[in-house]
């Protein structure tokens, strides 16, 4: 593989293909596809959990039916990102072409994360008497903060660790 | 870069289990060493079970272990094909061995074959002695090099001795065995119907172990110490398609549920498709039976998990050719085994029931209580997070829970009684002789009585009456009151004290404000809070309190602690960190930790993510225990003298 080639040009099947499409952009389609991975990355969250719950409750059949659905979810949440990247990242359209941008895209949502959407939802809990939910949100705002600061150390080593 | 056969490297079998000993003994922790033993053992215990020995004894001496038995001996005759001593191949080649051709033994346990020659790979050094055919041969390595056999000569008797001590440029951290763990190894070996005498010597003692009540009297055993629900334990088996299973099972006024699974009398402490079966079959025959009896009330479901509350059991099941989840067979995954484990459970169990309908009532009502206690810890956590108009937090369901708890408040966890953790609260004291005390929330008073001798008249405050009945052992005066609203004009105290209370209180700031009220003007206030370790297993360790403690509403670490005292105008604090072992299994073997959510506890532990890993110490047992290194912080904090 040439070394210069994007990585959203690698994982995009169409332009390999080389065949001309519109831009995907702020299309119905987009949007259809953002709805699509949102739900299938969910539900393979899902799914994963309650198959433990279907052991613990004695049903090993269902348990293991629920962990193979959760699998192919996964794997359709995948497909639904081969297409998004031509965009960018699913949340905000971050571009995410290179392991330099993804990272940086990756440091932006984090840092969205731990100064608008947490503190509002810290403080919507407490507002509304969900004390144990807050502090949820605040050990949720830790790990933000932690994955926030490994991102820096491996984004630091990129220039030194260099492509494949 | 050229890339050629010459890059190629075939290490020779021996070698190549110790570049990567982790792939056939689990790991080079504790963990290692313990399946080396059971590799030995088992080919020992296998000798019985085959009818061809009597008596297996084990020594302990500093990290050499050495284990004998008193059966046919190990060939020492030619192979057939190889043309070497079958002792050599076996003690030198992997897979070779007399498991695989299901002649020699019949559903034998260890790690067929692979067993001996890995611990010999693994050994700084090991020697076999065979007693056989008259004469007495051995057979000395070292690091999985072999000398030649050498017939020491005419002998009485037949048998094998393996003696071996685990390399320490293998095994870095330690190389001894845990006695205590190997003498429950061999008491399972004897309760599962080993039919011989078993023993161990180490530390200079000797133990030795004889049983002749098979699975019944294995859980008989387990469940002595618990108040039973039946008289006897309920012992079921069968065979079902050349699976033979077995069980053994009591139920007991317990909150946990400890249920031992075998395979081939191999432990499986994660369990796996046998343990499902057991699982499914006991389900299936008890829901029936509740709705038989019409013990269900119209909206009232019972979980599998309530059903087994308070549940001793083993289950033992024999076949041939078992398929496990990983090298070390922690985790049964044959398909076959489930179907075989219902089918006879389901059978026995809807007999056993028929005939003793009073033991299935019994059973029952432990389960509806556990599906009500369920239900309760989850208007708990509902009706704590429920404030009224006047701003009060719903004090009765803290009443609930600790009075419950009160009945084995100190059996609940280790940290209670933890002297060095109590030591570590008293030792921050700052206060004169005479100094009144207040301990808040105090439980059964163990906190504040840990200061006895450094201060004057220690009082206590609780919520609930038993616990204020508990800490009136203890303390001088215990008065039964709120922390939101301390029964105590301003300025009483000269110090007050307070341990792992602030998580569960919905708004900590308002009973810190209240101690600094109560506290004199330069008064201390010393509390101690567990923690996590850091921002990386913070949300790993909320899911598992809150899973076990419905009224966990709080994560505090350091500097959420810093922010409540010096909020409330606390100055001058300082901290000192103590780390405690806790048993898990104790600490969630409590009324308000429902069953399905000890079980999910568990998974949480099995499935931490790398990074809580990599900062909050905890060990998987091999006998699946799970022992938490737990952080606590206590903090001083001093009231200022001039506000």
């Amino acid at each position: 593989m040439n070394a210069g080639e994007s990585l959203s040009r690698r994982h995009d099947p169409v332009k390999r293909g080389g065949m001309a499409s519109p831009p995907l952009r702020s299309t119905r389609t987009h949007d259809a596809l953002r709805a699509a991975y949102a739900r299938d990355a969910q539900s393979a969250r899902l799914y994963a959990e309650l198959s433990r719950v279907a052991l613990i409750e004695g049903y090993p059949a269902v348990s293991r039916t629920l962990t193979e659905l959760a699998e192919t979810q996964a794997m359709l949440a995948g497909g639904h990102l081969d297409f998004l990247r031509q965009v960018g990242e699913p949340l905000g359209d971050r571009r995410v072409d290179g392991t330099e941008e993804l990272i940086r895209a990756l440091k932006a949502l984090l840092s969205e994360d731990l100064s608008e959407t947490l503190p509002d939802a810290i403080s919507s809990a407490h507002a509304e008497g969900f004390f144990d939910i807050a502090s949820w949100f605040e050990s949720v705002a830790r790990t933000r903060r932690q994955h926030l600061s490994r991102l820096e150390t491996c984004g630091e080593g990129l220039t030194t660790e260099g492509g494949e | 870069m050229s890339y050629s056969a010459r890059d190629i490297e075939v290490l020779p079998p021996l070698e190549a289990v110790r570049r990567r000993p982790s792939m056939y003994v689990g790991s080079t922790g504790p963990q290692g060493i313990m399946q080396l033993f059971v590799e030995v053992a088992q080919n020992a215990i296998d000798e019985v079970l085959a009818g061809h020995a009597t008596q297996v004894d084990v020594v302990i001496d500093g990290s050499r272990c050495t284990i004998t038995d008193n059966g046919r001996g190990i060939p020492v005759d030619l192979h057939p094909q190889l043309g070497r001593p079958a002792l050599e191949l076996v003690v030198t080649e992997l897979h070779a061995g007399g498991k695989f051709l299901g002649r020699a033994y019949a559903a034998p346990g260890g790690l067929h074959g692979v067993g001996l020659s890995c611990v010999n790979a693994l050994s700084e050094t090991l020697f076999v002695e065979v007693l056989r055919d008259g004469h007495r041969y051995r057979l000395d390595c070292a690091r999985g090099k072999h000398q030649p056999i050498h017939d020491l000569g005419p002998a009485t008797g037949t048998g094998t001795t393996v003696s071996y001590q685990p390399d320490p440029q293998i095994f870095v951290d330690s190389t001894t065995l845990d006695t205590q763990w190997v003498a429950t190894w061999l008491e399972e070996q004897a309760f599962l119907g080993a039919g011989c005498t078993l023993s161990l010597q180490a530390q200079g003692e000797k133990r030795q172990w004889k049983e002749d009540g098979g699975l019944p009297a294995f859980v008989r055993h387990l469940s002595r110490e618990l108040p039973p629900i039946h008289a006897a334990p309920i012992y079921l088996q069968g065979q079902y398609e050349g699976i033979s299973v077995e069980a053994a099972l009591q139920w007991t006024t317990n909150y946990g549920e400890e249920v031992r699974s075998f395979v081939n009398r191999v432990r499986t402490p994660l369990g796996g498709t046998h343990a499902e079966g057991l699982g499914s079959a006991l389900s299936r025959v008890l829901h029936r039976e509740a709705s038989r009896l019409g013990l269900l009330q119209s909206d009232e479901e019972l979980s599998a998990a309530d059903l087994r509350e308070g549940l001793v059991g083993v289950l033992s099941i024999r076949m041939l050719e078992p398929e496990f989840e990983g090298q070390t067979k922690s985790l049964l995954s044959s398909s076959t085994a489930t179907t075989a484990v219902e089918s006879v459970i389901i059978q026995a169990f809807s007999a056993f029931i028929a005939a003793e309908p009073e033991t299935a009532r019994a059973i029952v009502g432990k389960a509806l209580e556990a599906g009500r206690a369920r239900r309760a810890a989850r208007r708990a956590n509902e009706r704590a997070r429920y404030r009224s108009l006047e701003g009060v937090i719903s004090k009765e369901v803290y009443r609930q829970q600790f009075g419950i708890r009160s009945r084995n408040w100190h059996q609940s966890a280790r940290w209670l009684t933890d002297s060095a953790l109590l030591g570590s609260h008293a030792a921050m004291c700052a206060v004169a002789p005479d100094a009144q005390v207040l301990d808040v929330c105090c439980g059964s008073g163990v906190v504040g009585a840990s200061f006895r001798g450094k201060v004057g008249k220690i009082t206590g405050l609780d919520l609930t009456p038993e616990m204020v009945r508990l800490a009136s052992e203890r303390l001088d005066e215990v008065i039964q009151g709120d922390v939101y609203a301390i029964p105590f004009p301003e300025a009483r105290f000269d110090l007050v004290v307070n341990r792992e209370v602030l998580h569960l209180l919905p708004e900590p700031q308002r009973p810190v404000a209240e101690i600094f009220r109560v506290l004199k003007p330069g008064g201390q206030f010393i509390v101690g809070q567990m923690m996590p370790y850091s921002d990386a297993d913070a949300a790993w360790f909320f899911r598992v309190v809150k899973k076990k403690q419905p009224l966990f509403f709080n994560n505090l670490m350091e500097d959420d602690m810093m922010r409540l005292l010096e909020g409330a105008g606390f100055t001058n604090i300082t901290t000192t960190e103590y780390l405690q072992w806790e048993d898990i299994e104790v600490w969630i073997n409590t009324w308000e930790t429902p069953n399905h959510l000890r079980h999910e506890i568990r998974d949480l532990y099995h499935h931490a993510p790398a990074e809580a890993r990599a900062v909050h110490p905890f060990r998987i047992e091999p006998d699946g225990r799970i022992l938490d290194q737990w952080r606590w912080v206590v903090f001083s904090a001093f009231k200022p003298v001039t506000p």
